[in-house]
């Protein structure tokens, strides 16, 4: 049987290897070793695979630092962040601080949006505010001063992921938790559950909304920052949910100047 | 997730190639990245439809297939974007490529596989063959079917419903 036309084209020279196996020749065991043998000695004197594997190395290389694996139905810790040492270490500090927090009641939020539906009750976030030493619950609509700390929590009912994101009133995106992270984070089932660090607020005044995002399956940051574009209309008030598939609960605070 | 299948190592050796995947199907790069998480998750999930005689990366395709084309028909009001899929398949034009994926959508899984294996990856019809798991003859026959259905639907010609099965 002869060789169907190629609707897209002949992009592969005769004789070399397809990408699929340039990219696997890039990883211990992803070929054969006597296949991974011979794509590298035919890159090796071939110009045009030689510049598809490097083009292909550099790729692989932005693509594990940007794409951690997380596991949540094996009940293991993201073992692929390669943060995750320093960020467990930052972790322990914080939730002796959070442990204090815990002792004042949780303020309301505004009601919760989304598609996603979870056994159970249904997902809650709260925040608490520490200002000179004194803690407070915090509330959708209050008036916060820069520099106040806030710390997050959360009951929800089942493991899940949750991403927490500030948008300011120029619509521009922070991930508050988990910080420095590419995607959500696994969180466990549990009631009142403070998140391991808190956010001191800059001096960037006016009002500002932050979503506590609780979904199935992870988010990336980079699709939250995407939503938030989307959905920007060009205030915070009107900015009530995201086009996400999650679990939505939003506060909005208002930022004034510390006297 | 049965003992054998270690999905982390399957990630380690695999994401890139099935992230790519995700990006020529969904042209977006952030849903392509969105996508390949979860079909490492649904590989989590799924594990035990793992065959451990079969290849991991045809079992990871499938996946990856069923998401993005999933996701396709969610976001149908949202059409692929030309440009990032263009830097997914250097050198393909990128309104051919999105002509071609269309047509997908109307495919069954099998043919799926086939098409994108040969049209988007370029293997010949033997290494299409070992990839899919079906005999040459097969993968002919459906890339046969498929073409003509293609050049048909893109040639502007009449119309068939249900495309190519």
């Amino acid at each position: 049987m002869s060789e169907p036309e190629r609707l897209l084209g002949t992009r592969r020279h005769p004789g070399c290897p397809t990408e699929i196996a340039l990219a696997l020749s890039l990883t211990d065991g992803g070929l054969a070793a006597s296949e991974r043998r011979a794509v590298r000695e035919h890159a090796e004197g071939c110009a045009h695979c030689s510049q598809r594997l490097f083009d292909l190395e550099r790729e692989r290389q932005q693509l594990h630092h940007e794409l951690p694996v997380l596991e949540l139905e094996t009940g293991r810790q993201p073992s692929m962040l390669r943060w995750w040492p320093a960020l467990a270490a930052a972790c322990a500090c914080m939730l002796l601080l959070a442990g204090v927090w815990m002792l004042w009641p949780a303020g309301p939020a505004e009601p919760a949006t989304g598609s996603v539906r979870f056994k159970g009750c249904t997902p809650r976030a709260s925040f608490r505010v520490e200002r000179q030493g004194r803690v407070f619950a915090g509330r959708s609509g209050m008036r916060l001063l820069a520099g106040d700390r806030i710390c997050f929590a959360y009951s929800i009912s089942e493991d899940a992921y949750l991403l927490v994101v500030n948008v300011d009133g120029q619509g521009r995106p922070s991930i508050y938790y988990p910080a420095g992270a590419a995607c959500s984070a696994a969180i466990r089932a549990g009631e009142e559950v403070f998140l391991p660090i808190s956010t001191r607020l800059d001096d960037y005044l006016g009002p500002e909304r932050i979503f506590a995002l609780f979904s199935r399956r992870l988010l990336t940051c980079a699709a939250v920052e995407a939503a938030v574009r989307r959905a920007w209309a060009g205030s915070v008030e009107d900015l009530e949910t995201l086009p996400l598939d999650a679990f939505q609960q939003s506060f909005l605070i208002i930022k004034v100047a510390a006297e | 997730m049965p003992a054998g299948l270690d999905v982390e190592e399957l990630y380690r050796r695999y994401g890139q190639v099935v992230f790519r995947r995700c990006r020529v199907l969904l042209g977006k790069e952030d849903q392509a990245m969105d996508a390949m998480q979860d079909v490492f998750i649904r590989a989590i999930r799924y594990g035990r439809s793992f065959q451990a005689e079969r290849r991991p990366l045809p079992w990871l395709f499938q996946i990856a297939n069923r998401v993005c084309f999933d996701r396709r028909r969610r976001m149908q009001r949202e059409p692929v974007c030309e440009t990032e899929s263009l830097a997914a398949l250097p050198g393909v034009d990128p309104e051919r490529l999105a002509e071609v994926l269309r047509l997908l959508d109307g495919c069954d899984r099998l043919t799926r596989e086939i098409a994108l294996a040969y049209h988007v990856e370029e293997m010949s019809m033997e290494e299409v063959a070992e990839h899919v798991g079906r005999s040459r003859k097969t993968v002919g026959k459906r890339l046969a079917r498929f073409g003509a259905y293609a050049r048909e639907r893109l040639g502007g010609r009449g119309a068939k419903e249900g495309g190519a099965r």
